[in-house]
Order: C-alpha cells, then structure tokens, then sequence
C-alpha cells in the first residue's frame, strides 16, 4: 500500500502499487481487497480511569478480516499504482483507512467485464452516485481517447468525496449558479456537473438522476442518437438513470454493486436478475457475469 | 527417504492426494482455473455445487456476511437443475484432470433418487456426496439430517440407484451426531462427510435486522473448525468400526489444519471458504502436508488417520 488520504465525509483515496492490475485493467473492473489487519496490542492500564479514558478514544481492537472486499478501479496509473476510492460503511473499510503504507494488501483483480466500449458514443453522460464516481473515472479517460465529448454528472451528500473548485464556465443545460466542477476531471477535459440534495454553493439542488433530467431534456431537441450513458451509484438512483434511459430511448450501461464473498464466480454470494433472452428474469453473479448491464436488462423491481 | 504415498482410495474413490475442494465453494468448478496459484492437478477431487431436480433461484441477496474468523452465506441452493449440469456444464469439465463428485439435494427422497438416477448416466461423475444438511432451504437440506429416520430414507433413496460410492454428507446442528452417522451407514453409505455449515445470525445494530437477505445462513470458516475436529473424532469412532471412510472439513486454511482432521480420524478433507481469500491454499496445504509426513518419516497418508492420543 502507497498511501491513504481522507477526503470529506469519511470518503478515502487509497493507492497500492500492483504493476499488473495496473496494465490490464479496462474501466468498469474491479479489484478484490483484504487488509489482513492484526489484533491490538495487549495494554497494560495504570488505573481504572486510565482504562475509561482509553476506550473513549479507541474502540475494541477487530479482529482480522478473513474476506477482501470489492471496490471498483478508479485509477490505473502508468507508474503501476492503482487508485480506489470508497466510504467507510462497516468493518473493511473502517480498517482500510487505518492501514499504514507499506502495508501488504492481498488484492486480486482486475476482476469482471468492464463497460462495453467496443461501439463508443459521440456523446458520453456518465452519472455517478456517492462513491459510484470511482469507476467512472477509468472510463472517463478511455472515452476521451477515444474522442468522446464526456459530461460528468456526480451525485453525493452535503459532502463531496473530491476537491471541489469553482469553474467561470456555466454549461449549457443548468442556469448560471451551478458551476462548482471537480478539477481532476477538468484537467482531463471533460465536463463536470455536481449534484446536492442539501443546498450548496456552486451544486445543483436535487439528485444525480434529477441532474441527468435536466441533461436529457436540454439535448432532446437535438437528438440522443450516438449518445449512452453509464451509471455506477446506490440501487435507487440507478434505476431511476435506467428509467431516465428508456425514456428517451438511450443505451445505458449501469455498474451493479452486491455484497460479495468469493469475487471469482465461486459461492453464486453476489446475484442480481437480469433477464435472459426468453423474456424471464434470472440470478446473475455481478462479479464474473457483471459488474457492468445493460440498464434495460436489470430487473430494477425483481429485487426483495 | 522417498517422496511419501499422497494417493488415496476411499471405498472405490481413488485420489491423486486426499485433498477435496468442499461443495459450494467451488461453482461447477470452473471459476478458479484463471486464477493464478490454482491448479486443479493439485487437487483430489472437486465437489461440484448442490445440484436438485428443477432449477432452482436461490434466496435474497445480501447472501454473505463476514463474522469474526468466518463467513455466514444462504445462498439456498441456486443452480441450475440436474439436466443442465448434466448436458451443458459435465461435457466442459471432461479435461479437467481430477476427479468430480456431484452434489445432491432435493426437498423429498424421490427427488434425491431421481437426481442420483440422472448423474448415474453421466461417466464424469466418480461419486456422489448426498447433502442432508443444507440449513438454507426451507424443506429438506437439514431437516433430513437431523433425524435419524429421514436421514436413513434420504440415503437408501440414493443408494436403490447409485453405482458409485455413496458420500452421506453430515449436519453439525444435532445433539448426537455418531447417531446419524451410524444410520447413514446402515442405510448404505460409503463415506461420511462432515461439517456442512452451522445455523448462524448477523445482526446490523443501525437497522436492527439480520445482515442476510434470508435472516439466518450457515457459518463456515476457521471459527468452526474445532467444532468441526470433535466431530469428526466423534464420528470416526463409529465409522472405524464399520470401515467406512470419513471425509473431513470446516475451517480448513492451511496444512496444519488439514493434519488436524486426518489425525481426527479423516481420510480425506475438503477445502472451502479459505479458497474465497487464498486461492493458491490448496497448493500450500500439499506442499505442507508432503513436509509434515517426510519430517515425520511416514511413508503413506493413510498411517496417519485416526492416530490421536488420548489422555489416559
């Protein structure tokens, strides 16, 4: 491990440096990642009190992790290092963003099919919710290449997991006030538009699909033929991209997230249904088979 | 000295070395071939996933949760349905260069019978592992396991069609578990297996409702594997007896572990959740084991099982 940086929100930037995965990986894969972890050291406490205060600042020691825990590529560097980013949620993140650099990480990957980029849109809309901008930074790079115009429309809580700085430039689609972009992606040339459910200087007030609305409706006029969009975010956003998509009769591909066990095919953990040629809806793994769907194929209302 | 005996034979099973990969943990097989550090030369026998009579969809996701030292899955038995193991996976599997033992599961006896009577057909197949133990379904799996009776019909089923050796394998969620082995054995078993996973809960305390998707899973993973070495000690003294084999598993992760059921009393033992982590762990325990016994100066595998001292 190289190094892992807090951002807002408890949102972390971890790096590791994996020359192989950093090689093969295509935007959309993943990579399977164990923090071996350790149990604290024994303490020797001189009074009661001292014990209180103790604990008051460090929680029990964890036991060490047993499964890796997916995360998506976010960057694929050509020095060899490769970039996750996550928010911690429960035990595996909580010790990833604790781990010391130098640490051995256990890290498999890349693993699944990545987005479909064999046919590319002139136009690329890629919505991201939360963490779900990950993986969409990969992809962001490799459209570009290929001579894609790319608009960034991000999603998140109060905070953004991101620096965040204020463009001059208004786009075309939103009124002049929403001008807060993401400079990585500005750096890349793509455009960035940020999307906030509580009110925030420079962000658009509403959801990353609202966002996306007010993208489609802008463009219709002109057409969505040559354009797609690609989504990785929380289930109910998705589904409202996926809706959004159907809509105004554009391909999208979303990138699902399942909790999972194995990440290579194993243990059939990590399923989601997706319909099958026949017209019926069946148990898909989002790790061998996935993580990336058509949007039209997901059964968005199959899931208990 | 020279390089010790590793190949088995467990009532007709015969073994490269008596290393399995356990049921469930594995798919159908070809899911670790790209990994790199696995090699299925390295490997006894693999134990295909539970395959019932229909096709079958499983439970609700999230379908696994991590404990301390272990994982919780119900995954509720998804697969395709005998026909399609048989006609579309089997034929893809003919290169691989060990052995396969099917899985079995149904919710009555007849099924059973049925899906032991359609993997007879199949020439891959070297032996069948018969699953009264699954806790992740609601009718069958570990209801037959826990009862004597049910357990001894489930396994005579089986045993009226199947030619070749008959695994029963064994539930850890009953009070007497020497009983259903001896039962099994009456009804025709040739190889018990044993442990299937043990009921277990996850709770989120933020939302106060089970981690699982189903409520409750099955616990695998290094916490149950001494619960695990106590019973296969238990069931071996009953299984010694009658010459029947006994397959060993739960928690396996390293060479010391799978030493740890052989001395128990396992001729062979199966490896599971620690591939999930540590794909190339069925190399190292080979590497492991061939070490422990050349040290030890034994000579074949087999003089090792069931050679634990007991205080007096």
């Amino acid at each position: 491990m190289l190094g892992v940086v807090e951002l807002e929100g408890d949102h972390w930037r971890l790096r590791f440096h994996a020359p192989a995965i950093a090689d093969s990986s295509k935007p959309g894969q993943f990579v399977n990642v164990r923090y071996p972890g350790e149990l604290g050291e024994p303490r020797a406490f001189d009074s009661y009190a001292d014990v209180v205060e103790y604990h008051k600042k460090h929680p029990a020691p964890e036991p060490p992790l047993l499964l890796a825990r997916p995360f998506g590529v976010h960057r694929a560097d050509a020095d060899g290092s490769v970039e996750i980013l996550f928010k911690v949620v429960g035990r595996g993140t909580r010790m990833l963003a604790k781990a010391e650099p130098g640490t051995e990480l256990d890290v498999l990957g890349p693993i699944g099919n990545g987005f479909d980029l064999s046919n590319p849109p002139q136009t690329a809309a890629l919505v991201a919710g939360g963490t779900g901008l990950a993986p969409l930074y990969l992809l962001a790079q490799r459209l570009q290449q290929a001579g894609c115009e790319v608009v960034i429309l991000v999603g998140t809580g109060f905070h953004v997991p991101m620096t965040v700085s204020d463009s001059e430039q208004a786009v075309h689609f939103l009124d002049d006030e929403v001008t807060a972009v993401i400079d990585e992606y500005v750096e890349m040339g793509a455009s960035v538009r940020i999307a906030t459910v509580r009110p925030r200087k420079g962000c658009y007030t509403g959801t990353a699909a609202d966002l996306l609305a007010q993208y489609l409706d802008a463009l219709s006029p002109r057409g969505t033929s040559d354009k797609e969009i690609f989504s990785c975010g929380p289930w109910a956003m998705q589904a409202v991209v996926a809706e959004l998509a159907a809509r105004f009769d554009m391909p999208c591909q979303v990138l699902l997230e399942e909790r999972m066990g194995c990440g290579l095919g194993a243990c059939m953990a990590c399923v989601c249904k997706i319909r099958q040629q026949s017209g019926e809806y069946k148990n898909k793994r989002v790790c061998v088979e996935g993580p990336v769907f058509r949007a039209e194929d997901v059964g968005w209302k199959e899931r208990k | 000295m020279t390089q010790p005996k590793l190949a088995v034979d467990l009532a007709g099973l015969k073994m490269r070395n008596p290393m399995i990969v356990g049921s469930g943990t594995f798919g159908y097989g070809e899911e670790l071939i790209n990994v790199a550090g696995f090699k299925n030369e390295d490997i006894g026998a693999i134990t295909l996933k539970g395959t019932t009579l229909e096709p079958r969809e499983g439970n609700a996701t999230p379908r696994v949760a991590e404990s301390a030292s272990g994982m919780l899955n119900s995954i509720g038995l998804q697969n395709p349905g005998v026909d399609a193991v048989i006609s579309d996976i089997l034929p893809r599997l003919r290169s691989f260069q060990t052995k396969l033992i099917a899985n079995i599961a149904g919710r009555t006896a007849g099924e059973y019978r049925e899906v032991a009577k359609k993997f007879r057909e199949a020439p891959e197949i070297a032996a069948a592992e018969v699953n009264i133990s699954c806790p992740n379904v609601k009718r069958g799996g570990a209801e037959f396991g826990t009862d004597p009776g049910a357990a001894a019909e489930i396994i005579a089923a089986v045993r009226e069609v199947w030619d070749r050796p008959l695994i029963a394998k064994l539930t850890p969620n009953v009070t007497d578990i020497a009983s259903i082995a001896e039962a099994c054995i009456e009804a025709g078993a040739d190889i018990l297996s044993l442990i299937n996973t043990l009921r277990a809960m996850v709770i989120d305390t933020a939302l106060r409702r089970p981690v699982l998707g189903a409520g409750s899973g099955g616990l695998s993973g290094p916490a149950v594997k001494p619960v695990a070495i106590m019973m296969v000690h238990q069931v071996y003294q009953v299984a010694k007896e009658k010459n029947v084999p006994v397959i060993g598993m739960g928690g396996i992760a390293s060479a010391n572990d799978a030493l740890e059921f052989i001395i128990a009393g396992a001729s062979a033992f199966a490896v599971g959740t620690a591939i999930f982590w540590n794909p190339s762990v069925c190399k190292q325990i080979i590497i492991g084991l061939r070490s422990y016994l050349i040290e030890n100066e034994i000579n074949d595998v087999s003089d090792l099982v069931g050679t634990l001292k007991l205080n007096q």
